[in-house]
């Protein structure tokens, strides 16, 4: 029945894009085809992955006031996490949201294509007023790494590949005060206290600052959060905080009585392309040098909360990114935990191959203490090429 | 007596003059910008073996606001751009943030581009944050042109050590810039050209950027229609108005 609901929500967005297209725009569709190959070195086993991922971004705008907007994420895997990984297929389509709208339309034991819609929502304009309502990403955050502020739908830094980022089955109430100011309510949808988060933001522009002030229920904790944006001279400055007081116990906050969650970031670009951004993130509950640290950081099925985006006390995180042609730039970020020996080094190539085609490869280095014999090495290295049509 | 006389008029030649280079400036200014404007580009990234195009709309008030809206390539479409004074932002509509960029960010390249992000969003203006002084006339493709010099005030967000202009008399356009560092070396050379009417105006709709150290590539930015005194309000370069153009 879900498998039907998803195909035919898609095919008719494609059939009214392509009946409407001269129609003034009423209808927009865009989105891309990537290809990605990984390759995985876990305890000097190899596993290799190819990864077809398509993303179809469909918006309908019938009057000023009213659109519609619904994105579908396709993605077909093959290869050794298909075949060896038990309960891939579970891993896949599960997700942290209210309605399930993903479904495994192919699962066997060499393929598994996945169909979700992770935005799926009605958006309502009137003078300063906006309501959105449906699976829509909520994105409180200020930083680029690390986002204590992101309550609704926390990402991992280390899921390079969803640049999307997933949503939330909400409504959103949003009041523009001025025009760099606005208050803004939410509700995500949740059949328990584990899951539910219910906020209110109100956003400030003063002194050349964007300031920001929550608070709210989030997974039974009640939370205060603020952030900001500014400059420090000609360099961004940047941070945002949130801390979680346990009212109804739930699976997220068992272990603490209050917790608290910082980070703070500066970044510079310099004329000639040279962008740098460095970042700090305290966790207050996390500990130190944790066994195990780097697990589930990745894409952690079930409940992955704000509280999750790092498991150690303190992470350090550092980017530098370089042009060296319009057509070629490359980065390298280095994640470290002080306190322990961890670190992850991730160096990134972009090539334009030609317009709307890019190529990238990316690197993922883990550096850590085994747990079991103490070993100090390369926990798992990852490289990814990745082809990437955009339309 | 005479010599007093002769100063004199001196003096007041020399502030006359001075005037008149600043005035042909906001003249020029005027045009290209009018109190508010709006526009369709395309850029196109030109080097000797490849190129790149990006199109865009925009809108401006002044030299203090403007919004800029991505509208190609497909990666990039959605994006947009405000700057008001001092303080830009992007919005990435795939992921639902705002951005605050930092102020380092204005000299950096505009999206790999020739351009720099001030020219683009305009936050120095040829008016306010220049001296301005006449040169020799000269002609351009048989055009008579004021050439004027544009020296930046201390503290005038430029990375220029001087900029001169080519102005056409009768239409008051721009047809040659040419960008100089601190050291007086030739750093950029735009050519205007293509004169179009355009908002009931006749002015350039192509303008190449043209690095001096490099001749064989250029960015060339040609403008698709124009608008001007649109009657846009400060209220128009907005948080919500930036995600909602389209």
């Amino acid at each position: 029945m879900k498998k039907k609901v998803l195909i035919l929500i898609g095919v008719l967005f494609s059939y009214a894009s392509f009946a409407q297209e001269s129609d003034e725009k009423k209808i927009t569709f865009k989105g891309y085809l990537k290809n990605m190959g990984s390759f995985n070195y876990f305890n000097d086993d190899l596993w290799v992955e190819d990864l077809t991922h398509n993303r179809l971004n469909f918006a309908w705008y019938p009057n000023e006031n009213f659109s519609a907007f619904v994105e579908f994420r396709n993605r077909l895997f093959l290869g050794d996490f298909v075949s060896d990984i038990p309960n891939y297929n579970q891993i896949i389509d599960s997700n942290n949201d209210y309605f399930d709208l993903s479904a495994n339309l192919i699962d066997s034991k060499s393929a598994l294509l996945n169909v979700m819609a992770d935005r799926v929502y009605i958006q309502w304009n009137k003078n300063d007023w906006e309501v959105k309502l449906g699976r829509q990403r909520i994105n409180w955050g200020v930083n680029l790494a690390w986002n204590p502020n992101d309550w609704f739908n926390a990402y991992s830094f280390f899921d390079f590949d969803y640049e999307e980022r997933p949503g939330s089955d909400a409504l959103r109430i949003s009041k523009y005060t001025g025009v760099a100011s606005s208050v803004e309510v939410a509700a995500k949808m949740a059949e328990d206290m584990d899951r539910f988060v219910g906020a209110a933001m109100w956003r400030i522009n003063k002194w050349n600052y964007d300031m920001q002030f929550l608070a709210g229920m989030a997974q039974g904790d009640l939370a205060l959060g603020t952030g900001w944006a500014g400059n420090l001279g000609k360099a961004g400055f940047k941070g945002e905080a949130s801390y979680f007081i346990p009212v109804v116990e739930t699976s997220v906050n068992q272990s603490y009585n209050g917790l608290f969650l910082g980070a703070i970031s500066v970044d510079y670009s310099f004329p000639n392309t040279l962008y740098l951004n460095g970042s700090l993130l305290y966790n207050s509950v996390a500990e130190l040098n944790p066994a195990f640290g780097f697990s589930f950081t990745g894409a952690r099925p079930g409940n992955f909360t704000v509280r999750n985006i790092s498991n150690y006390r303190w992470s350090s995180f550092v980017q530098s990114s370089y042009q060296f042609t319009p057509l070629f730039s490359g980065g390298l970020s280095v994640i470290a935990y002080p306190g322990s020996n961890a670190f992850f080094v991730n160096p990134a190539l972009t090539v334009s191959l030609k317009q709307n085609f890019d190529l990238d490869i990316v690197g993922q280095l883990f550096f850590d203490e085994d747990p079991i014999n103490g070993d100090y090495g390369s926990v798992s290295q990852s490289g990814f090429i990745r082809l990437k049509w955009s339309f | 007596m005479r010599v007093f006389l002769v100063i004199g008029f001196l003096l007041i030649g020399f502030q006359l003059q001075a005037q008149t280079a600043k005035e042909i400036m906001q003249r020029v200014d005027e045009k290209v910008r009018g109190t508010s404007n709006s526009s369709e580009m395309k850029m196109t990234i030109v080097r000797p073996d490849w190129k790149r195009e990006v199109t865009m709309k925009g809108w401006s008030l002044g030299t203090e606001y403007s919004l800029i809206l991505i509208t190609g390539p497909a990666r990039d479409k959605g994006q947009a751009f405000l700057k008001r004074d001092n303080e830009m932002w992007n919005w990435q509509p795939s992921i639902d943030r705002v951005v605050k960029l930092p102020p380092s960010m204005m000299l950096q390249s505009w999206m790999g581009s020739d351009f720099t992000n001030d020219d683009l969003v305009k936050e120095s203006s040829i008016v306010n944050d220049y001296t301005h002084s006449l040169d020799q006339d000269s002609t351009i493709n048989g055009a008579s042109v004021f050439k004027v010099v544009l020296t930046p005030k201390p503290d005038a967000p430029v990375v220029w050590g001087k900029v001169v202009c080519y102005i056409d008399k009768k239409e008051y356009n721009q047809l040659l810039v040419k960008y100089y560092d601190e050291d007086d070396y030739l750093v950029n050379t735009m050519v205007l050209s293509e004169i179009k009417n355009m908002g009931g105006r006749l002015l350039p709709s192509k303008l190449e950027m043209i690095p001096a150290d490099n001749p064989k590539q250029r960015t060339v930015i040609e403008y698709l229609n124009q608008e001007f005194n649109i009657g846009l309000k400060e209220t128009f370069f907005s948080m919500q108005n930036m995600k909602r153009v389209r």
